[in-house]
């Protein structure tokens, strides 16, 4: 078992989710019900092949494939697709998987291209909580994808539904299911997200002796944690609909910021992931 | 070439605050929990509409 292997079985993973999104995209197009359900069984496939590297890198680097950013988006791809399983499951509805699935194949393109060399730990961050801390972000983080693509998905119906277009209105779940369950999502990925941030301050207590030290992916952090607690706060005083979608993608805009762009674009403690 | 002399810069700390700072966490994710969790969701703008 070599890391090779485990990349080289990521990349198939990766062109099954390409396979399942253009179904996916086919299925809400054409409204083939056919076409959905070989999207799920690839989107599932996918998933198995992507399982099958996580383990097979597993085993050939000895820690949790956690530790640098390669790793961190095969794992996040992963979970991108659980929740959106998970998500499809409870609604019983497909068509957000023609704005969700995309998303994933994306994530998985973004994976391939990144460096997949197996780093070592460095001393100071070998703990445990560093499997808490990973696994809460790439989970609330494929919450605020999932929020994201449907989001998306709210104003493309608001717009036909003002413009009077059937084409997507009769292909789209109402705007109140839509709102709904981005809702929803958004307070799945909220918690999770605190939870990244306290395990994070409390690793980062161990490793670096404070809870909090304003470098740059803590910052994005909590401006991150910032833009979804107004979503939160402003649903409370009634935002619904297209304000609400608005601040979700503004949220998963600031959540890529915080996962890429920080560790591209800046240096700090953060910058081997 | 003066001589070198080994050192060791070895710092100890004690907190007794950390009961107190894990009890936060704690109350704060319970607290996301109960409001996002164990009541009804915000109301919908129509009646019948769930996840």
């Amino acid at each position: 078992v070599t890391t090779e292997l485990g990349v080289i079985i990521f990349r198939i993973a990766f062109w099954i989710y390409l396979a399942a999104a253009v179904c996916y995209i086919g299925y809400l197009i054409g409204r083939s019900d056919a076409l959905g359900k070989v999207g799920v069984s690839l989107l599932i496939l996918g998933l198995l092949a992507n399982t099958g590297s996580l383990a097979v890198r597993m085993v050939a680097s000895g820690h949790p494939p956690f530790l640098n950013l390669y790793e961190y988006m095969i794992s996040f791809a992963w979970g991108a697709a659980v929740v959106y399983l998970a998500l499809e499951r409870m609604t019983k509805n497909r068509s957000l998987g023609s704005f969700v699935v995309p998303l994933i194949a994306l994530f998985a393109l973004l994976a391939c291209r990144l460096p997949s060399d197996v780093n070592p730990t460095m001393p100071a961050l070998k703990s445990a909580w560093r499997i808490p801390h990973i696994a809460s972000g790439i989970l609330a983080y494929a919450a605020f994808g999932i929020a994201f693509g449907i989001s998306i998905m709210y104003l493309i119906r608001d717009r036909a539904e003002r413009k009077g277009k059937s084409f997507w209105t009769s292909r789209l779940p109402s705007l109140e299911a839509i709102d709904r369950i981005t809702y929803r999502t958004v307070a799945f990925g909220f918690m999770l997200q605190t939870l990244l941030l306290i395990t994070g301050a409390i690793w980062a207590q161990y490793a670096w002796g404070r809870y909090w030290g304003w470098d740059p992916k803590e910052t994005w952090g909590l401006v991150t944690w910032l833009i979804y607690a107004a979503y939160l706060h402003t649903r409370a005083i009634g935002w619904r609909g297209r304000k609400s979608a608005v601040v979700a993608i503004v949220g998963f805009i600031a959540t890529i910021f915080t996962l890429l762009g920080v560790s591209f674009l800046m240096s700090g403690l953060h910058s081997y992931m | 070439v003066e001589e070198v002399v080994d050192y060791t810069v070895l710092q100890v700390t004690k907190n007794p605050g950390i009961p107190v700072i894990y009890a936060g966490f704690g109350l704060m994710l319970m607290g996301i929990f109960i409001s996002f969790y164990m009541r009804n969701p915000a109301p919908s703008t129509k009646p019948g509409v769930s996840l």
